[in-house]
């Protein structure tokens, strides 16, 4: 069959670029063929939008709106982390602009730049968009690490407005000389002596009060001293009123398990004999601070300016396991043309982006290798690929629980509509709203139990997930529901044969760092579009007859 | 064969010549079906068309709706109709097709007896018109048709519903044909994975072979006793012209015919199938590959519509 020749061609040509430009990375460049295995080395990306224009309301009145400084906290190192190595992009930075203090690091940047010669300086100004960007070692051994968020602990913050005014320490100060609250301050103080006096043990005692949200002392001062409803900070501020030396952290958690944005999440640290401890609320106890990579001590944000508020702030963590490759591509040290255009070298927000992308062409190829070669029924041919990714929101047993879920009660709720008729687009747009009233109803349950999937859930793709009820409904109706039964399960099947596959580290890691291997996977993809032989759901199908022709013929 | 996958399977199926659906694909449909044709077989009024032109005879057409602001003739469409079909022009499969055996006076029963109103029948239309049953989920349109009145052979095999005929054509010479009967299961249709019989048929001369439900074999209709075997299929000679005739006069290389039997006016074809299904070979209880071989190697041989149905009848008799 000339045919399957020139796919055979095609597909060797392809694979034969593909594997070329693999090994000549792997060999000419060095590049790491498996993943880093002990997620020791981190890149850590700051994004900083000047004047982002998703928080101003009206531009025209605003125009001058682009600050000529803006000091930032940077990253520090702590008992864990170190921090080997930093960079901007998109701004000039000198080594004295950063400045060290017993607390905080700091980067003031000086935003006069060239731009600002045009004829309207500030509108192209509007929205540039800096990257401070860390690579962060871990120092301590495996063992000792504690990857896992407290629930209990603080609150997370997103900084994506900065509030400089309300909280700052100078802000606390003046309006304990205006208009102290002292009965609150000193009825909780009062009363966390009661069970300690002094050291390590009252600041206990007072975090526990802290985090009291709905005692009414505890209100009173979240509102006078402005705190934003933080009970790290609250705990801080007691404790120094109280005659102790205590600070609020703020940092990020480095879980490789995370897929998400890193958020700020505070802790309570205790100055004891010149040495600080920090309050672990899970084992509740004091210690040094390895949970969190430190950005900075105090109470203010992690930026702040003159004259504009409108900067956005996102922080990005990705482990690193390029074995420092991200490291010599944000610097321009590689001058290797595939490194100087490779995925490593994109902000980190892309990279995820991207990441998730490059995992679509291998679900896709195992989405083909089951129906061609196997046989599976499923909802859809590339549903169970979308439903595979959401798997990696959601995490496997959950994510099936919650398909199946939501596909019953989807179906109830389709025949209850189908009882008065509806015309199919609108009974559609009907179930598609069904669906998100349910996913929405399953996060509020979800996270009045204490689970914490409310979020990830809502990642899934809902409209695929309406499409498959509508599906699912339809063959209800016509094929029964053994039918339906078997399309269920075969797209469940192929969702987590395809969710092993995608999730698998090493998958994640050739397909993001090698990207040419997609080709090969493009050259499978067509060798199996030629397969000619019998899938397997085949040879159950013929075995009946299969029995009769050897019958015939002996 | 230089398919890259050829010696990877070596199975009893592969020795006995039985064809599999991406053998049928890639080496009979892609390369035989031209693309541009399926409209034709896709589509039922197409169908109907190229039919007509080709003198084949076809159920009457009472009314064709095509807008959903064009549901409310229904009811004229069906007035002083004792029976009558509902199908989508662009189903597949069987799907979207209700049978009105009897009209009461503001009922309408499915041969199951159960009895549906005027509202549920233009809902029924709605949902076609809104693309519910057709390949692509597009908009599709309705039609009316008479209902068969079938003819009372196979009576004592057909449970409420028509039986059909489908014959497999490949490069215009019938090769392989079979009744399809409808069951409890299958609701009145005559499609097969939905839990219709398929009866094997001899080419030869016509006479049913032993059945099959859901891939496996029966002597006797499950659900009404009759005997499979050994039942003679009238009008065997018309039903293989008109397969012939249509693998002949249109551009499908591999082709599935269905063909239906009227008490009065003979063999009437029901639709065509570009991607006739694979379970004609259980039920025959012989592989399609050995057959298509055949045809292809004496093909050059055989140059009249008569030639190809003799062809057929000598060599692929059982």
């Amino acid at each position: 069959m000339k045919r399957s020749a020139y796919a055979l061609l095609m597909a060797l040509f392809l694979a034969t670029i593909g594997i070329a430009i693999f090994i000549h990375k792997l060999t000419a460049l060095n590049i790491p063929l498996l993943p880093a295995q002990s997620y020791d080395t981190w890149s850590v990306e700051a994004r900083i939008v000047l004047d982002d224009i998703s928080l101003i309301s009206d531009l025209a009145e605003n125009p001058s709106s682009v600050p000529n400084q803006l000091s930032l906290y940077l990253p520090q190192n702590s008992e864990r982390y170190k921090v080997i190595d930093e960079s901007f992009e998109g701004i000039k930075i000198s080594q004295d602009m950063i400045a060290e203090s017993d607390e905080n690091r700091t980067a003031t940047l000086t935003l006069q730049t060239e731009a600002f010669e045009g004829s309207n300086p500030t509108r192209d100004q509007v929205g540039r968009v800096l990257f401070y960007r860390a690579t962060v070692q871990s120092d301590l051994p495996p063992s000792e690490r504690i990857d896992q968020e407290p629930s209990t602990l603080g609150q997370q913050i997103v900084d994506k407005q900065v509030e400089q005014a309300a909280r700052s320490n100078e802000t606390i100060k003046s309006i304990l000389k205006e208009n102290p609250p002292t009965r609150s301050i000193n009825s909780l103080i009062e009363e966390a002596k009661k069970s300690s006096k002094d050291g390590l043990p009252l600041a206990k005692a007072i975090y526990k009060l802290s985090i009291q949200s709905d005692d009414n002392r505890v209100r009173t001062l979240q509102e006078a001293l402005k705190l934003n409803g933080s009970s790290i900070e609250l705990a801080a501020f007691l404790l120094n009123e109280a005659g102790e030396t205590a600070r609020a952290g703020n940092g990020i958690l480095l879980n490789p398990e995370k897929a998400a944005a890193a958020q700020f999440s505070q802790w309570l640290e205790v100055n004891q004999d010149r040495q600080w401890f920090a309050y672990d609320p899970v084992s509740d106890r004091f210690g040094a601070q390895t949970r969190y990579l430190t950005w900075w001590y105090g109470l203010d944000g992690v930026l702040s300016t003159e004259g504009t508020e409108n900067i956005a702030f996102e922080v990005t963590a990705r482990p690193d396991t390029t074995d420092g490759l991200s490291r010599s591509v944000w610097h321009d040290d590689e001058d290797s043309f595939f490194l100087k255009h490779s995925f490593i070298g994109l902000p980190l927000s892309t990279q995820r982006v991207i990441q998730v992308l490059v995992m679509i062409p291998i679900g896709a190829l195992i989405v083909a290798a089951l129906h061609q070669m196997v046989g599976f029924s499923t909802f859809g041919t590339f549903t169970p690929v979308l439903i595979a990714l959401s798997f990696r929101e959601t995490g496997l047993v959950t994510g099936i629980v919650l398909f199946m879920l939501v596909v019953v009660i989807g179906i109830a709720v389709r025949s209850v509509l189908n009882q008065v008729q509806l015309l199919v687009v609108p009974r559609l747009s009907a179930v598609l709203t069904v669906t998100v009233l349910v996913i929405g109803a399953l996060a509020l349950v979800m996270d009045s139990l204490g689970l914490r999937y409310g979020l990830s859930i809502s990642l899934f793709p809902i409209v695929i997930l309406a499409m498959t009820i509508e599906r699912a409904a339809v063959m209800w109706e016509e094929d029964g529901g053994k039918d339906t039964a078997i399309a269920t399960a075969g797209s469940l099947a192929v969702a987590v044969i395809g969710f092993l596959c995608i999730s698998n580290p090493y998958v994640q890691h050739l397909a993001f760092v090698f990207p040419e291997l997609l080709l090969v996977v493009l050259a499978l993809t067509i060798l199996l579009g030629r397969y000619n032989g019998y899938k397997l759901i085949e040879y159950f199908r013929f075995m009946a007859l299969q029995k009769q022709l050897q019958q015939a013929n002996s | 064969m230089s398919s890259p996958f050829y010696n990877l399977s070596r199975s009893p199926l592969r020795e006995y010549g039985v064809l599999g659906i991406n053998s049928r694909n890639l080496e009979y449909i892609y390369p035989g079906n031209p693309r541009e044709l399926f409209p034709q077989a896709d589509d039922k009024l197409k169908t109907k068309k190229l039919a007509n032109e080709l003198e084949i005879p076809v159920p009457e057409t009472y009314g064709v709706i095509r807008f959903q602001n064009e549901v409310k003739k229904l009811s004229e469409i069906i007035e002083k109709r004792k029976s009558f079909v509902v199908k989508p022009s662009g189903g597949s499969g069987g799907s979207g097709i209700l049978v009105i055996t009897e009209v009461k006076e503001t009922t309408y029963c499915k041969p199951s007896g159960k009895a549906l109103s005027l509202d549920d029948l233009s809902y029924h239309v709605h949902n076609i018109l809104s693309g519910m049953f057709s390949l692509l989920g597009n908009g599709d349109v309705a039609f009316v048709e008479e209902a068969v009145k079938f003819d009372p052979v196979f009576d004592e095999v057909a449970y409420m519903g028509v039986p059909d005929i489908r014959v497999i054509i490949y490069r215009g010479v019938p090769a392989m044909a079979m009744l399809r009967l409808p069951s409890k299961a299958s609701d009145g249709k005559a499609n097969l994975h939905m839990g219709g019989l398929g009866v094997g048929i001899d080419m030869a001369t016509g006479k049913t072979l032993g059945g099959i439900q859901y891939n496996r074999y029966f002597k006797q209709h499950p659900d009404t006793d009759g005997d499979l075997d050994g039942r003679e299929i009238p009008h065997w000679e018309e039903i293989l012209n008109i397969a012939a005739k249509l693998g002949d006069r249109t551009g499908f290389a591999y082709l599935g015919v269905d063909v239906v039997l009227d008490k009065h006016k003979g063999p009437l074809l029901l639709e065509i199938n570009a991607r006739p299904g694979l379970s004609i070979q259980i039920a025959n209880k012989s592989s399609l590959r050995p057959r298509l071989d055949k045809i292809d190697g004496e093909l050059a041989g055989l140059k009249s519509i008569e030639d190809k149905i003799s062809f057929a009848k000598t060599k692929f008799g059982q």
